[in-house]
């Protein structure tokens, strides 16, 4: 079959896939002649493997109850929300579902010490980074031919300000915190660049969030720079506030520009970059927008529980193609919203409720599995990107979700680095997303080692408060009754769809 | 209505130039046709009908903008000034963009959301009575190209009579279209070598290759297990290139193919 194949990017089915695609398109042609929605069919997977796994576990968590050995399992600050929509009792089961499909289906049996994996691969990373970006600061764009990084691409202003806001994240004034500053204001003098006063919404958002990701006593300007720098700033903020309607909390889609989910991320971390810059922005009018906004996006979501992915769409249901990254990244620009608004009740609504809609998502469709880097894994979701998964690990990071965040930090890490990892080096149309990537898993990994830094303190600070472990005939009951439980679900969603 | 989907196992063999111009002469025989760009890895139309001396305002949206279920099929489709033709422009420009998402909602499985989309827009085209739909596809199998054979009444498999094409023939034959039911299948010989007017005569051994192709390509949509009829072979004629011959040079030997061609499809 690989003889007919298409090029790399537009995805060719097996032989297997193609008998499946053209069996069920037949069916969803008929349905749809009858007056039926369609179909909607998902490729093949293999499911017994996944069952016989779970049987197992079943098995091994019975041997276990009538043992009586003692199983510790989900020991992190799970669901710390008061939003009443969802999760908690199902969190715990859950994460052990999780787990179990670790043992059986990732082929990895070894347990990973994350701690330890990141450490070592944080160095790995870096060299990848450093070989994008070092020595030609003029050509960091690479394209990945057999594994050759080639330069050859001129690094786009759009990449360029993604990768500034992404640098900007680390810790202040460490080397990559201060890599993204110098890139702005001394490499590029992006700072000084006004042709994209005149590109389209996203554009200038875009613009915006890199010019004021820094605050001005970081930015290293002189008096006169200062000046331009705030007037361009001062005008971008112009162009987008007058798209945005101060009454429904939305750009104004009569601008021609797209209106969705993500213009809303890319402003609310404009709004939230604004305290720091108070001689462009005028707080008191910031502030309102912002909280316009959040009630905005509450009333949004109060009937979805999540966020759908364009206010264009029909709100009372979330959308079909909905991006996890970007409710991800919600809840991180939520976070930061803190900084312009202070401690306000309708963030942490909004943000829980944001993150169970989410985890929810995350659980209903397994999709911590679901990617690897290496894309013939017949796991593979063709909705499932490495960017979903680094910001869900930087939500729960965020929400102390440790177990959420490590178990899909180790899918991640464990096939980072070796041979499989042919994400990086096999996959044309994640090439823009190379560096991108590589700056993200960094800042993850970085942000999950400060969470093992504070939890180690704080259970060395309360080894005092210790309770009593539980029995092992009580986990185990539960263990079990709750795999029961989500084996029958999983077989009757499977046989609904069928 | 029907629906036609040009498709090749693989690029190069001259499906754009012949979907282009087959669409154009049905036009200009009095039926109302709709040709798509459908190939959404390396859409040609717009630069095609750009720098032909047709006259019309490209003001409609992409087609993949369509797909992506950010417009209505009716916003897609461009009036020209030849009466009964429409055209769909893919856009390449959207690839461009960093919307890598909207890029993986199109190329990859899709859980049949750009099928049904698809067939949104052969029901539409249905509605507003058009004779002909006209896509031209990518080449290879992929969920995009299977979309458009699915969805098709017809299927014209372009091919070139070289040797390397013999055996791919066989192959997207016997895993692919014999698996289609439903749509006629024929097949179009392109770029037949003609010995006829040359300046120079031929190396014998090449003129024996290129028969040895031809037969080759014959015996094997005759060994198929679904019908392949050969609808007609063109001719190889030199420096034609990616223009609507039909619309700019009525002599022109290739128009006079294509005119011959449209003639039997209308008789199918």
């Amino acid at each position: 079959m690989s003889e007919i194949r298409g090029k790399k990017g537009f995805e060719s089915p097996s032989q297997q896939e193609l008998d499946d695609y053209i069996r069920q398109s037949r069916e969803s042609i008929t349905q749809m002649k009858n007056g039926k929605p369609p179909l909607l069919f998902k490729p093949r997977k293999k499911l017994p493997f996944k069952i016989i796994g779970v049987m197992i576990l079943i098995i091994i968590s019975s041997s276990l109850m009538l043992g009586g050995s003692f199983l510790e399992l989900d020991s992190g600050k799970n669901n710390n929300g008061d939003d009443t929509t969802t999760t908690t009792p199902s969190t715990t089961a859950t994460t052990t579902t999780t787990i179990a499909t670790t043992t059986t289906s990732m082929e990895t049996t070894q347990p990973i010490d994350t701690e330890q994996a990141i450490t070592t691969s944080i160095p790995q990373v870096e060299v990848f980074i450093n070989a994008m970006i070092a020595p030609n600061h003029s050509s960091i764009n690479p394209v990945v031919v057999n594994g050759t990084i080639n330069r050859s691409q001129t690094i786009s202003d759009l990449e360029l300000f993604d990768l500034v806001w992404i640098l900007s994240q680390f810790d202040e004034n460490s080397e990559w915190w201060n890599l993204g500053r110098s890139l702005i204001f001394e490499t590029y003098l992006l700072w000084n660049k006004t042709t994209y006063l005149t590109e389209n919404l996203r554009f200038e958002l875009l613009a915006l969030r890199s010019l004021v990701a820094y605050s001005p006593e970081n930015i290293l300007l002189e008096t006169s720079e200062l000046e331009t720098y705030q007037n361009i700033s001062k005008q971008l903020w112009q162009n987008i506030s007058s798209a945005y309607n101060n009454e429904t909390g939305i750009f104004d889609p009569d601008n021609n520009t797209l209106v969705n989910t993500h213009d809303q991320i890319l402003f609310s971390q404009v709004l939230a970059k604004t305290a720091e810059h108070p001689s462009v922005f005028n707080l008191s009018i910031t502030q309102e927008i912002a909280i316009q906004l959040l009630e905005t996006l509450n009333f949004l979501t109060i009937t979805t529980d999540g966020l759908p992915e364009s206010f264009e769409y029909n709100i009372t249901i979330p959308s079909p193609i909905f991006y996890s990254y970007q409710q991800s990244e919600m809840i991180l620009a939520l976070n930061q919203l803190r900084s312009l608004l202070g401690a306000l009740t309708i963030i942490d609504s909004l943000s829980t409720r944001l993150n169970n809609f989410l985890t929810n998502f995350f659980l209903q469709q397994d999709w911590s599995i679901a990617y690897r880097y290496n894309q013939t894994s017949d796991e593979l979701s063709d909705k499932i990107f490495l960017l979903d998964q680094l910001f869900f690990i930087r939500m729960n990071i965020l929400h102390e979700k440790r177990n959420f965040a490590e178990y899909t930090l180790s899918i991640v890490r464990s096939t980072f680095g070796t041979e499989n990892s042919s994400y990086f080096t096999s996959n044309e149309d994640s090439e823009n997303q190379f560096l991108i990537d590589h700056v993200n898993l960094l800042l993850t990994f970085e942000e999950f080692l400060k969470l093992e830094k504070t939890e180690s303190h704080e259970t060395h600070t309360s080894t005092t408060e210790t309770e009593e472990p539980t029995g092992a005939a009580g986990y185990a009951w539960e263990f079990t009754i709750i795999i029961t439980v989500l084996v029958y679900i999983t077989y009757r969603r499977r046989k609904s769809k069928k | 209505m029907e629906t036609i989907t040009f498709h090749s196992y693989r690029g190069g063999v001259g499906k754009t130039v012949l979907s282009v111009n087959t669409a154009v002469q049905l036009a200009l025989l009095g039926k109302k046709v709709c040709l798509v760009d459908f190939d959404l890895r390396a859409p040609s139309h717009q630069s095609l009908f750009i720098s032909s001396t047709f006259s019309m305002s490209p003001t409609a949206k992409s087609f993949t903008g369509f797909l992506v279920g950010d417009h209505e099929p009716q916003s897609v489709i461009n009036s020209t000034d030849k009466e009964n033709f429409y055209c769909v422009f893919s856009d390449i420009e959207i690839f461009q963009q960093k919307e890598s998402k909207v890029r993986t909602k199109l190329t990859q499985h899709g859980e049949g959301r750009i099928l049904a989309k698809l067939f949104e827009f052969v029901r539409y085209c249905n509605t507003q009575k058009f004779d002909f739909l006209i896509f031209d596809c990518m080449p290879g199998v992929t969920y995009r190209s299977l979309d458009a054979l699915i969805v098709s009444d017809k299927i014209m498999v372009v091919t070139r009579p070289v040797k390397s094409e013999i055996s791919g023939l066989r192959l997207v034959i016997s895993e692919c279209y014999s698996k289609l039911e439903g749509a006629e299948i024929f097949s179009i010989m392109n770029q037949v070598e003609n010995i006829k007017d040359l300046v120079h005569p031929p190396n014998p051994l090449d003129v024996n290759f290129a028969k040895v192709n031809v037969l080759g390509i014959t015996k094997c949509l005759e060994e198929s297990s679904v019908p392949i009829p050969l609808l007609h072979s063109f001719p190889r004629v030199p420096f034609v290139t990616e223009r609507i011959y039909v619309l700019d040079e009525k002599n022109h030997p290739f128009t006079v193919e294509i005119e011959t061609f449209c003639n039997k499809l209308l008789q199918k």
